[in-house]
């Protein structure tokens, strides 16, 4: 699989960080972006601190290709600490850079790019 | 055998060249380096005495005469000559070919550009066992139908269509039956004669000879099928084919088919015997493993199974280099195109992205089909603990 997938991309893919127990949390938000008519998904499980705008705990899970499962690992341990507006701004390049996605692999940071917008929508109001 | 780390389970793809195959070809690159085509040295008639043994070996093990074989680069130049070749000669006579939904890209595209080059070409559905309805193929045959072309196995499920009765009925409506037998060569028995076959392509490196070299079987009487060449330059292959003849990929396809025909019968006995075990011991432990296509009729070494909710591109990277199979799809698009051959049997797009064909070989052994088990068992099931999908399929939302 050489030169499909990078390195770091493989390694979140074999070893996912962060994967939901199923545990519930007080305020616990669930979001979930993909295409899942393709049988790609990917659903975070979020705590946010909505006073400050910031994400404190993330778990995932995701179905369908390498990539949806290697950034959806990925992502939790690149959103806790951050506020959302940030991440917004920064998830697609930071996530390109980490991950040395390739151009057929960045449709799956826009779904988490819309995810987080809704999120900040959510925080909004 | 292990290749490396790898348990090699893709056999359809290509095979290993078997070791006496090898060392038929090895004299043939230096100690005698004649060109089959010089007639004015003991070197040349060597060769070209290496070249017509390696022809009455693969008439051999098709039921053909000698002089009715045509050596080739391969099955895809043997489909494109047998295609491009008939739309050719017979354009007079008509410009409609018939071929099936499930055939082997080289037929699909050869007919695509013959498509876009003033031919007709109706393409005959199969069902969900990766049949063809004979009557629905009767019907598509027209007044000015040249061409047939059915392929004896498919590379990707291995369902075996009925040649047979396919021959019969070209015959009785005149027209010529064109049969890739690429993947059923060495498998199944083929007799040209009696399969009422005009043209027949296969391969060296999917029965253990080497890459490069193929053939093209053309029949030449009752009735004598004429063909118009794709390549000119010295006349070579009975003016069908010219090129300098590549006498080691001869010899060693010679060689590779007259083996494999000897050990056939107790080989595919030993194959089906290793892919049914793997077929029960995945389903033994998994939920959700099927077998795409008919499970009756179909080659001995291979199996098609779709994993419930699993994509197979992801099942197969996460078994690494451990072992190689493949998912019988194109890579060349942001997700792999899924397979046309699951798709044309009605499986939807997701479901055969979730398809991964094995195919066992000549150096599989039973312990390595063990370790696949346990293998898949694994990744299935870590891919399936992650998975939001598969946990709402638990729930029973979905199915």
């Amino acid at each position: 699989m050489k030169g499909r997938y990078s390195p770091e991309l493989l390694n979140h893919f074999h070893l996912p960080r962060n994967p939901w127990d199923g545990k519930q949390h007080p305020g616990l938000r669930i979001l979930e972006c993909g295409e899942p008519e393709k049988g790609e998904i990917i659903v975070l499980y979020l705590l946010a601190d909505d006073q400050r705008g910031t994400i404190k705990r993330c778990w995932f899970r995701a179905a369908g290709s390498v990539e949806t499962i290697g950034i959806g690992s990925w992502v939790t341990t690149y959103v806790p600490g951050k506020r959302v507006r940030e991440i917004l701004e920064n998830l697609e390049g930071d996530a390109r850079s980490a991950l040395g996605l390739t151009p057929n692999q960045w449709r799956v940071t826009k779904w988490l790019a819309r995810l987080f917008d809704k999120l900040d929508e959510e925080m909004q109001i | 055998m292990k290749f490396g780390q790898t348990i090699y389970l893709d056999y359809n793809a290509t095979t290993p060249v078997d070791p006496r195959v090898i060392e038929s070809i090895q004299p043939w690159f230096f100690e005698k380096p004649g060109n089959a085509a010089s007639r004015s040295h003991a070197m040349g008639w060597m060769a070209e005495e290496a070249v017509e043994q390696a022809r009455a070996q693969t008439a051999a093990a098709i039921g053909a005469k000698p002089g009715e074989i045509v050596f080739t680069s391969g099955a895809t130049e043997a489909v494109n000559l047998a295609i491009k070749g008939i739309g050719a000669r017979y354009a007079r006579k008509g410009r409609h070919f018939v071929i099936v939904a499930t055939e082997h890209q080289a037929v699909l595209d050869t007919c695509t550009y013959l498509a876009k080059h003033g031919f007709e070409v109706t393409v005959v559905d199969v069902n969900a066992e990766g049949h063809i309805d004979i009557e629905e193929l009767a019907a598509a045959i027209r007044e000015d139908t040249v061409l047939v072309s059915v392929m004896m196995a498919n590379n990707e499920t291995g369902v075996i269509h009925p040649v047979e009765k396919i021959g019969d009925l070209c015959a009785e409506r005149n027209t010529l039956f064109f049969c890739d037998a690429t993947q059923a060569a060495g498998k199944v028995p083929i007799d040209v004669e009696s399969m009422g076959i005009h043209l027949l392509a296969l391969s060296a490196h999917k029965v253990y000879g080497p890459k490069g070299v193929g053939a093209l079987y053309v029949r030449q009487s009752a009735p004598r099928v004429q063909l118009t060449p794709l390549f000119h330059g010295g006349g070579h292959e009975g003016d069908m084919r010219s090129g300098t003849l590549n006498v080691p990929a001869i010899v060693g396809l010679g060689c590779a088919l007259e083996i494999t025909a000897a050990e056939r019968d107790r080989e595919n006995k030993r194959l089906a015997g290793m892919r049914d075990r793997l077929e029960a011991g995945l389903r033994e432990h998994l939920e959700g493993v099927y077998v795409n296509g008919d499970t009756e009729n179909r080659l001995p070494h291979v199996t098609n199974l779709r994993f419930l909710h699993v994509q197979g591109d992801t099942l197969m990277t996460r078994m690494g280099s451990s072992v190689a199979v493949s998912s019988g799809s194109a890579c060349a698009s942001a997700l792999a195109e899924p397979s046309h051959v699951l798709l044309s049997m009605g499986l939807s797009e997701r479901e055969a992205r979730s398809s991964i064909r094995f195919s066992l070989g000549r150096f599989t052994e039973p312990d390595e089909i063990e370790e696949v088990i346990r293998l898949v068992v694994r990744e299935v099931e870590a891919l399936r603990d992650v998975s939001p999908v598969w946990e709402m399929y638990k729930a029973g939302m979905l199915d």
